[in-house]
């Protein structure tokens, strides 16, 4: 695939209003820790009616597709939020759609897909990451969504960091989960626009930190990835097609324990009384370290589809 | 003297001015649960800083305080969430809050009362809902921000039906816990001032409803209740200020039992990833037992204060026991 570039802000602001009617303007809410390294305030993707921002883009995606090009519906490839927020989009907009996952995906996530009418199709990870590499997979019918690549997506996903700057014009920096790297730089590339003082920071954990590889690498390079419970987010490795662009427009990586981000998870549940996923409190556990320094910091919650036994094992104090 | 009078919406919109930037704009969002008996919306009131909405009335009453008043502090009888909006809405204008709370307050709303800088003196069940009438308590002095019957907080918690009718317009029915009756007041008040057609009704637990049988009774009468995980709303008796209130403004009461109430708990909790305690999840049970009828039906998640013990018994589909 050839280089993936910035989202333009007005690609941005026409997105936002394209999508308004569907995905949930989501609040901006400050998390009450009163002996925290900075002021945290959480935007509340998980509220999300497919529970992750995933739904912007799709939606994005979706309208500003020719509909010939939708006859034969839809199909993505992803690890679950993006099949579950395509398969959502797809039923609302009354499209077939077929959802390529991987076979260690949740099974909270996979049985919320099949309810939503997508067909599924498992596969190992490493022929999504394929998928997401070559952009297709031979058989399909239907318009792709990339997960994360595809510049549709990428302008609705950006719409979060539109929203972040609109509730908090003073914002320091900006903390987001570090997936396949076309979130993160969906979001930089509206908050740059909007505010280019302000730092924006890819979330990692360690099971997966491809981007903090990199970074250290100065290129991509394959990084250890243990299992973990964290689903949504963590790669062996940096995305050659997304690298020149992430390495412009992130100030850096922030890498989280396990443990750490299981605590943040607990701690917004407790405090903020919403359900976050791994990867969505991977941005908070980020902010509560210190490691993002002081100031205001958004943490993007960017999924809150957590399998409930797992959740009620970190609510337990535990590491799932 | 006891003011029972209802607020005006010019009132309403008032205290909307006095919160505003204090206390969050909630959003309204669809629950996702395809095979209910309504369209059923959940305005997240557990996202305020606090947890509970009980910020809005308080912030609207202390910001109407004179500043000669502010020293000798505030105070609020209240099962704990009143407490904490209180404290908050006190330490934001550097005023020390006490808090009078009942002997099986939950340890985390407790924690969350002394995290805010408030200090709390604690009161056996029957003392504590007697000092709603008598407004009185040995040993606690400044200003009585009272948790459930002051024009400011009937007003400020009207606030929360003029954003429900920004978000959804066409909204047919409220659906809100009864525990003092001031939530389910105040936005009565509010939404028949601008959209009488809507229903709103008042929800309580099987296991304590004061309000249900008072409307059936023709006034306040006693009732049995029992301590449950149900902890934020629920008491022996309607005050009678508010009984008069409901009867002018709300169009009826729903129950919710306790299995049901977990149940909506859970559901939120897996669908909607939103955390709401007993009192918050009632008017959601309601709605999905199909006691509210059918269109579209905006359920009020008062709050999310649970302890995090209980919330893990609901997930494991049990019912939390009391205290």
């Amino acid at each position: 695939m050839s280089a993936v570039t910035a989202v333009p802000i007005d690609d941005v602001r026409a997105a936002a209003e394209r999508i308004s009617d569907v995905a949930v303007r989501t609040p901006l809410v400050r998390l009450n820790v009163d002996d925290g390294p900075a002021e945290i305030y959480l935007k509340l993707e998980n509220l999300q009616p497919s529970g992750a921002f995933k739904l912007r883009g799709a939606v994005n995606a979706v309208r500003l597709a020719d509909p010939a090009a939708l006859e034969q519906g839809v199909w993505t490839a992803s690890s679950g939020n993006m099949a579950l927020s395509v398969a959502w989009v797809a039923r609302r907009f009354g499209l077939a759609c077929t959802a390529v996952v991987s076979d260690n995906s949740p099974e909270a996530k996979l049985s919320v897909i099949e309810s939503l009418g997508a067909s599924i199709i498992k596969v190992p990870w490493e022929e999504i990451l394929q998928i997401c590499r070559v952009n297709g997979r031979d058989g399909m019918q239907g318009l792709f969504l990339h997960p994360f690549s595809d510049p549709a997506v990428m302008a609705g996903n950006a719409t979060v960091g539109l929203e972040i700057v609109e509730d908090m014009p003073d914002v320091d920096t900006v903390l987001v989960p570090y997936g396949g790297g076309g979130f993160a730089a969906s979001v930089a590339s509206a908050v740059k626009a909007l505010r280019p003082q302000a730092r924006v920071l890819a979330a990692e954990v360690e099971s997966g930190a491809a981007l903090a590889g990199a970074i250290a690498a100065g290129g991509p390079v394959e990084v250890e990835q243990p299992p973990s419970f964290v689903s949504g987010i963590g790669s062996p490795m940096v995305f050659e097609h997304m690298w020149p662009l992430v390495s412009e427009l992130l100030d850096g990586s922030v890498v989280s324990t396990i443990e750490e981000t299981a605590s943040a998870v607990k701690l917004v549940a407790e405090r903020a009384h919403t359900i976050a996923e791994g990867a969505g409190a991977s941005s908070v556990a980020g902010a509560l370290s210190g490691k993002a320094g002081g100031g205001k910091i958004a943490c993007v919650v960017s999924g809150g589809n957590i399998d409930m036994a797992k959740l009620a094992k970190i609510l337990q104090g535990q590491v799932p | 003297m006891v003011e029972h009078a209802i607020p005006t919406i010019d009132e309403v919109r008032a205290a909307q001015e006095r919160i505003a930037g204090e206390v969050l704009r909630t959003p309204l969002v669809r629950l996702n649960v395809d095979d209910a008996p309504a369209e059923v919306y959940l305005k997240l009131e557990n996202l305020q800083p606090v947890g509970s909405f009980k910020l809005r009335g308080a912030t609207s009453a202390v910001r109407l305080i004179p500043e000669a008043e502010m020293a000798q502090g505030v105070w609020t009888v209240s099962a704990g969430n009143m407490a904490q909006g209180l404290s908050w809405a006190a330490r934001r204008l550097g005023v020390h809050c006490t808090a009078v709370v009942p002997e099986n307050a939950p340890e985390a709303k407790l924690a969350n009362i002394r995290r805010l800088g408030g200090s709390f003196v604690k009161a056996n069940f029957e003392e504590f809902t007697a000092i709603w009438g008598t407004r009185e308590k040995d040993g606690v002095s400044g200003r009585l921000v009272h948790p459930f019957s002051d024009p400011a907080v009937l007003a400020g918690n009207g606030t929360i039906a003029l954003e429900i009718l920004e978000d959804l317009p066409d909204v047919d029915t409220i659906v809100v816990a009864w525990g003092g009756g001031g939530l389910c007041s105040g936005i009565a008040a509010a939404i028949k001032a601008v959209r009488p057609q809507v229903k709103v009704y008042a929800c309580e637990a099987e296991t304590s409803s004061p309000l249900a049988a008072a409307l059936e009774a023709g006034g306040p009468v006693r009732v049995d209740y029992s301590l449950s995980f149900v902890d934020g709303i629920g008491s022996p008796i309607v005050q009678p200020e508010m009984y008069a209130l409901a009867t002018q403004l709300i169009d009826g009461t729903l129950l919710a039992s306790l299995e049901e109430t977990a149940s909506a708990v859970k559901i939120m909790a897996e669908r909607n990833h939103v955390i709401a305690e007993g009192a918050g999840a009632v008017s959601v049970a309601a709605a999905l037992a199909g006691r509210a009828g059918g269109g579209k039906v905006a359920c009020i998640v008062s709050g999310g204060n649970i302890d995090p013990a209980k919330l893990v018994t609901v997930l494991e589909g049990g019912v939390p026991p009391a205290g």
